[in-house]
C-alpha cells in the first residue's frame, strides 16, 4: 500500500487551483467526456452525412427540373435553401439529442453525483458544459454547412442557378443555419438541466420546435403571425435559410432577429438549467 | 475531521436524517452502520453538499465542503460505483475527474495501478464488473490524494479477495493518519475493518463508540440451556430473578429447544437447575457478536423487517 501514500505524480503540482483554473478545469474535464463516447461522434456523424445527402438530392432535383421550369418558377428558386435546409432540420434533431444526453447522461448514470463531488461549483460544472457543447457544436455545424452548400451548388452548377457565397444573404443562411443548429443543443440543454430526463428532454424539445408551430396553425391569422414571429422552430427554418427576398414570411422578423428570439429563448432555458441545478438536490 | 451538528434532512414528511451530530477523526477506520434505508447515503451525501440539510451544518476539515478550494486534494469519496457513463473508458472516467481539479494526467495512470486496473484502462466500463467498478470509484477517490476518504458500501458486491483488499486499503490509509468513514449494512465487515462506530437507525444517531464499547453496551451475555424440563426450569429462573426465552441459537451450538436465559450467570444457573433436581443437557455463555449487539440495538429502528415465522419469539413456559 504504500503507493499510495505518496501521491507521487501529484508532487510539485500547485495544490490550490487560483478561481480563473476552476472554470479552465471544467472546461477541460468536459471535453474529455464529450470526447470519450461514441454518441458525440454517432451523432455528429449522422448529422454531416444526412444533411449532405439532402443537399444532393434537394439541388440535384432541382436542376432535374429546371429545363421544365417556367421563367416565373424559375424565379423562385432559392438555390441556397435547397442545399442548407436538410442541414437546419436533420440538424436540430440531433443536436436535441445530443445537448439534453450531455447533461441527462450524467443523471441517468449517476456521474452527476461525482461530477457535483469533484467540482461542488454548480454553475461552473454547467457553465463548463454549455461552452463544451456550443464548441463542439459549432465546430461541427459550420463545416456541414459550407459543405452542404458547396455539394448543392455543385449540383446545381449545370443550370447555371448556383448561388455563389458573394451574393446577397447567402453567407447570412449558412452561418445563421450552423448557429441555428448550435443554439438548438444548447436550447436542449436547458432543458435536460430543468427535466434531469433524457427522454423528457428530447420529447419537450422536439414538441416545442416541430409540434407547438403546427398546432399553431388552427389559430386566427393575426393570432398565427403573433405565434410564427415569436415561437421557436417551425417557421424559423425557411426564414432563416431564406435568400431570395420573396421567400421571406413578412411578419416574420428579418433573419436574425428570429434567430435572436430564439437565442432569448435558449437563454432562458439554460438560466431556468442553472436555477434548477444550483437549488435542487443532486 | 468531519463534523456535524444536529444535522437533519426531510424528503416532504420523510425524516431521512434526524437530528445527526458526530464528529469523525483521522487515524483510524470510522464504521457507519445502519439497517437498509437508516439513513447513511443521505448523511453522506449531505457531507459532500450534494443534498441541502433541513436543518444542522455539516463540516470537513473545518468548511463546508462545497467551500473547498480544490475538493479532491481534500476528499476522496466513493458513492456508488456504478455511477459512470458506461461508453467511457476507465481511463477516460477518471481523466475527466482529475481535470476538474488540474491533477495531471500522469496521476490517473498512476492510481490505475494502486487499484490494479492498468490492464483495462482503456476499456469501457460497460463491462466492467461490480468488482472493477468498485476499483474505479476508490481509484477516483484517490485521485486527489486526500486526507479524508468516504466510502459508501464499497464491499457490496465483492468477492472475498476483493473485500480483503479494500479492508486492507481502508485500514492503511487510516494508519497514514487519514480520515477514513466506511458504511455498510453488514455488520460482520465492519469488526474486522473499523475501529470506531458510528450508528444510526431511522436517520437517528444509535451509538457513537468503539468497536468493544459497542459490543458491551448490548445486553448482557446470556446463558443458553438444554433440559427437557423446560417449565420447572423457567419456573425455578423466574423465582431467582432471571429471565428465560426461547433461544435465537443463530449459531446452532445448542439445538432445537434451547432456552436463553438472561440476568444469571453461567454458575447460578448451575446451582439453581441442581437444587430443583433439574437435568440439564446442555450448559454455555453465549457470546455476544457484533451483529447481535447491533441487531439488538436496531431492532426497533428497521424499515422493513421480517416476520419470524415458525418459531416462538417468547418461551411460553409450555413443554416444548
Amino acid at each position: 500500500m504504500a503507493a499510495v501514500t505518496t501521491g507521487g505524480a501529484l508532487r510539485g503540482v500547485r495544490p490550490v487551483p487560483p478561481r480563473r483554473a476552476v472554470l479552465i478545469g471544467a472546461i477541460r474535464s468536459e471535453l474529455t467526456k464529450i470526447r470519450s463516447v461514441r454518441s458525440t461522434y454517432a451523432s455528429l456523424g449522422v448529422m454531416v452525412l444526412a444533411s449532405i445527402i439532402w443537399a444532393a438530392i434537394f439541388c440535384a432535383g432541382t436542376a432535374a427540373h429546371w429545363a421544365h421550369m417556367s421563367a416565373q418558377v424559375r424565379g423562385g428558386v432559392d438555390p441556397t435553401q435547397n442545399s442548407v435546409q436538410g442541414l437546419a432540420l436533420v440538424g436540430q434533431l440531433v443536436m436535441v439529442v445530443l445537448g439534453a444526453l450531455t447533461i441527462t447522461a450524467e443523471y441517468s448514470t449517476g456521474m452527476m453525483r461525482t461530477s457535483l463531488t469533484v467540482l461542488p461549483r454548480r454553475g461552473v460544472v454547467y457553465g463548463g458544459k454549455a461552452l463544451v457543447l456550443a464548441a463542439v457544436a459549432l465546430a461541427a455545424t459550420f463545416p456541414a454547412s459550407f459543405l452542404c452548400f458547396f455539394v448543392g451548388q455543385g449540383f446545381l452548377a449545370s443550370t447555371h442557378a448556383g448561388a455563389t457565397l458573394s451574393q446577397p444573404g447567402v453567407l447570412r443562411a449558412v452561418t445563421a443555419t450552423a448557429l441555428l443548429v448550435t443554439l438548438t443543443g444548447l436550447f436542449a440543454l436547458g432543458l435536460g438541466a430543468v427535466l434531469r430526463n433524457t427522454a423528457g428532454a428530447i420529447a419537450a424539445a422536439y414538441g416545442t420546435l416541430f409540434l407547438i408551430p403546427e398546432l399553431a396553425r388552427a389559430l386566427p391569422t393575426p393570432w398565427l403571425n403573433d405565434a410564427q414571429r415569436w415561437l421557436p422552430g417551425g417557421y424559423l427554418v425557411a426564414q432563416i435559410t431564406t435568400t431570395n427576398p420573396g421567400g421571406f414570411i413578412p411578419h416574420m422578423f428579418f433573419p436574425w432577429g428570429e434567430l435572436a428570439v430564439y437565442a432569448g429563448y435558449t437563454a432562458a432555458l439554460l438560466v431556468a438549467g442553472a436555477i434548477v441545478l444550483r437549488r435542487r438536490d443532486a | 475531521m468531519i463534523e456535524a451538528i444536529g444535522l437533519t434532512k426531510r424528503y416532504g414528511s420523510t425524516v431521512a436524517v434526524d437530528d445527526l451530530s458526530f464528529s469523525i477523526r483521522p487515524g483510524v477506520v470510522t464504521g457507519f452502520l445502519g439497517p437498509n434505508g437508516a439513513g447513511k447515503t443521505t448523511t453522506m451525501r449531505l457531507i459532500l453538499s450534494l443534498d441541502k440539510p433541513s436543518a444542522g451544518t455539516v463540516r470537513v476539515g473545518g468548511k463546508p465542503y462545497a467551500q473547498l478550494a480544490s475538493p479532491m486534494r481534500e476528499v476522496g469519496a466513493l458513492l456508488d460505483a456504478k455511477a459512470m457513463h458506461g461508453g467511457r473508458s476507465a481511463r477516460s472516467h477518471l481523466l475527466c475527474l482529475a481535470q476538474t481539479n488540474g491533477i495531471p494526467a500522469s496521476r490517473v495512470d498512476e492510481v490505475l495501478g494502486i487499484v490494479g486496473l492498468t490492464n483495462v484502462a482503456h476499456k469501457r466500463s460497460k463491462g466492467f464488473s461490480l468488482g472493477m467498478s468498485q476499483r474505479v470509484g476508490i481509484a477516483g477517490a484517490l485521485l486527489g490524494d486526500p486526507q479524508i476518504l468516504m466510502f459508501d458500501e464499497p464491499v457490496n458486491g465483492l468477492d472475498p479477495e476483493g473485500i480483503r483488499w479494500i479492508r486492507t486499503l481502508m485500514q492503511s490509509l487510516a494508519a497514514e493518519g487519514r480520515t477514513v468513514l466506511v458504511s455498510s449494512h453488514l455488520m460482520s465487515e465492519m469488526e474486522n475493518t473499523a475501529d470506531h462506530l458510528i450508528v444510526i437507525g431511522r436517520g437517528r444517531l444509535i451509538a457513537d463508540c468503539g468497536i468493544s464499547e459497542f459490543i458491551a453496551a448490548s445486553q448482557h451475555q446470556a446463558v443458553l440451556v438444554r433440559t427437557p424440563q423446560p417449565s420447572a426450569l423457567s419456573a425455578a429462573i423466574a423465582s431467582a430473578g432471571g429471565t428465560a426465552s426461547a433461544a435465537t441459537d443463530a449459531a446452532g451450538i445448542v439445538g432445537e429447544a434451547a432456552i436463553e436465559i438472561r440476568g444469571l450467570t453461567q454458575d447460578q444457573v448451575a446451582d439453581l437447575a441442581f437444587a430443583h433436581g433439574i437435568r440439564l443437557q446442555h450448559l454455555s455463555t453465549s457470546k455476544v457478536s457484533l451483529e447481535q449487539a447491533f441487531m439488538e440495538l436496531t431492532a426497533d429502528s428497521v424499515d422493513y423487517q421480517a416476520n419470524h415465522l415458525g418459531r416462538p419469539t417468547a418461551f411460553n413456559g409450555t413443554e416444548a
